[in-house]
């Protein structure tokens, strides 16, 4: 137990002292980099750049631009990019650094991180090493090597197959590797090699590796029920390569509702298979139709979809609710996955179904295992359209427009300043000696002459506008056409074939 | 001093009671201020009087429908022609019932008590009226040209002898301001009173200014 004890605390202690070595190679290869001395600094990062050894800290990023800018000063633009691709895969965390480096190195980087996270999708094997070897900056070529363990294979585009515990020399680059293992399906990712360093895939990963090859399937509807929810937990662990987990959720999920499926671009995929396996040896059956629509009894057929998990015969038989009719037979079909029914809305007499709650009942047999699934709806008169509001007023256009002058408020101004001039004249007592009267009658007089001067100028004479009458009369017409097919169509629901059918519970 | 009777404001009660109120048909009101440049002048055989002045004050109308009621009271004072003449202060209230036939005409009736005080004595009037109104837009709906017309078969006054009849007419223009509840009148109004066997005569003529807001 204390052997134990200081072993561990040993290992402990030596790991963080090559932490603390390596963050110090980074540290001095960032001195010698911030003087330009490259040759010198050049060693100190690609060491210190060993992921085994170090944490995915600022140094370490900023350790990456440094080596890289490094590489592009030496024309080494290609093996720059390698090793970005590599640093980004590694840590795709790393942030673009538009401030500390020169546009050149922000291209490279930008480059880099397009090809690797463009091409992330699927790509789920985590376990790859890199082992660093001794005076790795000075090297030309890299290695590939698959590590022993389980039974696996890999190949990789330019260099050819790999057996396990085979070690390959490799131009520096990203590769792509497809890996296989016996009894389950190739998985093909992209790797990069850098020189002096051995990119190791280690045999299990490549074995477990091979599974989640169809990353990326998912439930036909993954937020929907709690069958999806099950079938979405069941992918989850296929990918994880958690297969009796998965198939255990795959069954769960057909159990509870045979209609859950898979997205159909899984089609091809192994877990499809799985899936089909799963939904062969599970016993469901299940109902399910529109939940509200409106069907013409006399020419069409309600459409119910059936589906059931280990295939069998099913016997689908109605019955009204409200009422102790017994039920007749409407279909009974042999199933392997999912059908159609087409449900003819008449009882046994082929008689129209009178308005009502009715239940379909579906009896489901596959060898000694039975099941049974039911959908109760009603048949309801169809609604009506909602009738259309007229057009509002302000759709409408004046009818009349600005005419010509009125000449005629001239006049009547004129009369009007006559008759108030002349009422003293006419009605007042001659005997008066005073004149002041008739002054005053004429200055109201003149005011209203001026009224009638004014009515002109600001006046005009209302004319019809005969194109907004007939705008106005078209949109009136059109209102009272949809007004009218709408009082039709929903006089012919009422009197005619048409009939609802909600579904109350399925 | 101007006192009205219940039997003064009945008929014209009655007649507002004849429609329902309803939504559709409300009741207007407009508020109108008056300024109005006032002579009487009065002859009597083998001497003639003239008096003149300023009354101010203002009328509230009432529309529904085709019935319309006016309230309308001025008030002010008046001095005469000649420095031996006694000033004194008049005014008058009259309620005014019409009834409109169409856009352009209206007919109806009206009461006015018109009353004059001075140091030297205190005469009233009484004057029942028929009266007809037109109208007429100027060009523009926002000027309008009123005319009235009024005969007045029972006239009282407390004078030695009684009018027989009077004749009254007024004619104006009415300008309004568009959007807006405000509008101004300017207009002329003469009355003339007669006597029997021509004792006496006496007419009278305002030139009125009001503003008219729609409330």
């Amino acid at each position: 137990m204390k052997r134990a004890l200081v072993l561990g605390f040993a290992l402990s202690l030596a790991a963080r002292m090559a932490l603390a070595q390596d963050a110090n190679l980074l540290k001095r290869g960032a001195e010698a980099y911030d003087v330009a001395e490259y040759g010198r600094a050049k060693p100190l990062l690609v060491e210190g750049l060993n992921p085994a050894l170090s944490t995915h800290d600022s140094l370490w990023i900023e350790s990456v631009y440094r080596l890289a800018h490094i590489l592009i000063e030496e024309n080494h633009d290609s093996l720059a990019a390698v090793w970005l691709r590599w640093a980004i895969r590694t840590y795709p965390a790393i942030p673009p650094d538009t401030l500390n480096f020169p546009p050149a190195v922000q291209d490279a980087f930008a480059a880099a991180q397009n090809a690797v996270l463009k091409g992330k999708v699927g790509d789920t094997l985590p376990f790859i090493n890199w082992e660093w070897m001794a005076g790795a900056a000075d090297s030309l070529a890299g290695y590939v090597r698959l590590a022993r363990g389980t039974q696996a294979s890999a190949f990789i585009d330019g260099i050819g197959v790999i057996t396990t515990g085979e070690m390959r020399r490799a131009a520096p680059g990203s590769y792509r590797l497809t890996l296989g293992a016996p009894g389950r399906a190739p998985v093909t990712v992209t790797r990069e090699v850098l020189p002096g360093i051995t990119t190791v895939i280690p045999a299990r990963s490549a074995a477990a590796g091979a599974v989640p090859a169809d990353v990326g399937c998912s439930a036909r509807n993954p937020g929907g029920n709690r069958a999806d929810k099950t079938l979405q937990l069941g992918l989850e662990h296929w990918y994880r390569g958690v297969l009796d987990s998965a198939v255990v959720d795959f069954a769960a999920a057909i159990s509870a509702d045979p209609f859950v499926a898979l997205d159909s671009g899984c089609a091809s995929l192994p877990v499809a298979s799985a899936f089909g396996a799963a939904r062969r040896s599970t016993q469901s059956v299940a109902l399910r139709g529109s939940s509200d629509t409106t069907l013409d009894v006399t020419r069409g057929h309600w459409p119910l979809a059936l589906a059931v998990g280990r295939p069998g015969a099913v016997a689908v038989r109605l019955s009204r609710v409200d009422s102790s009719h017994a039920e007749w037979p409407i279909a009974t079909s042999q199933v392997d996955s999912t059908a159609v029914l087409s449900v003819s809305l008449t009882d046994p007499d082929r008689r129209r179904l009178p308005f009502g709650t009715y239940r379909v009942r579906a009896t489901y047999s596959s060898g000694d295992a039975k099941g049974e699934a039911g959908l109760t709806f009603e048949i309801l008169a169809p609604d009506t359209l909602a009738r259309e509001a007229p057009p509002a007023a302000s759709a409408y256009k004046p009818e009349t427009q600005a005419g010509p002058r009125p000449t005629s408020s001239i006049l009547k101004g004129v009369a009007l300043g006559a008759a108030v001039a002349a009422i003293p004249m006419v009605l007042g007592h001659s005997g008066f000696e005073s004149s002041e009267r008739e002054e005053r009658a004429m200055v109201v007089g003149f005011t209203a002459a001026v009224g009638g001067l004014a009515g002109f100028m600001l006046g005009r004479h209302q004319v019809p506008a005969p194109e907004n009458v007939a705008y106005n009369q078209a949109l009136r017409t059109a209102w009272e056409d949809r007004d009218r097919a709408i009082s039709a169509t929903n006089a012919a629901r009422r009197d005619g074939s048409l009939v609802r059918i909600r579904v109350v519970a399925q | 001093m101007i006192r009205l009777q219940i039997r003064d404001v009945l008929p014209i009660a009655m007649l507002a009671a004849v429609q329902p109120l309803d939504a559709q048909n409300p009741i207007r009101v407009q508020a109108t201020a008056i300024t109005s440049i006032v002579h009487e002048r009065a002859e009597i055989p083998g001497d003639q009087e003239e008096t003149g002045g300023t009354w101010v004050g203002g009328a509230v109308t009432a529309s529904r429908g085709p019935l319309r009621f006016e309230l309308q009271g001025l008030r002010g004072q008046m001095s005469g022609s000649s420095a031996a003449m006694v000033e004194r202060e008049g005014g008058e209230m009259r309620i005014n019932g019409l009834v409109r036939a169409s856009s352009w005409f209206e007919a109806g009736a009206a009461y006015t008590a018109r009353t004059f005080s001075s140091t030297e004595g205190y005469q009233r009037w009484s004057i029942v009226s028929l009266t007809a109104a037109l109208q007429t837009a100027l060009g523009d709906s926002l000027i309008r040209g009123v005319a009235r017309a009024s005969f007045s078969p029972l006239v009282s006054a407390t004078l030695p002898q009684d009018p027989s009849t009077g004749l009254g007419t007024e004619v104006g223009v009415v300008a309004s301001l568009p959007h807006a509840p405000f509008s101004f009148e300017a207009s002329y109004r003469f009355e003339r009173y007669s006597f029997t066997n021509d004792a006496r005569v006496e007419e009278l003529d305002w030139v009125n200014l009001a503003v008219h807001w729609k409330i």
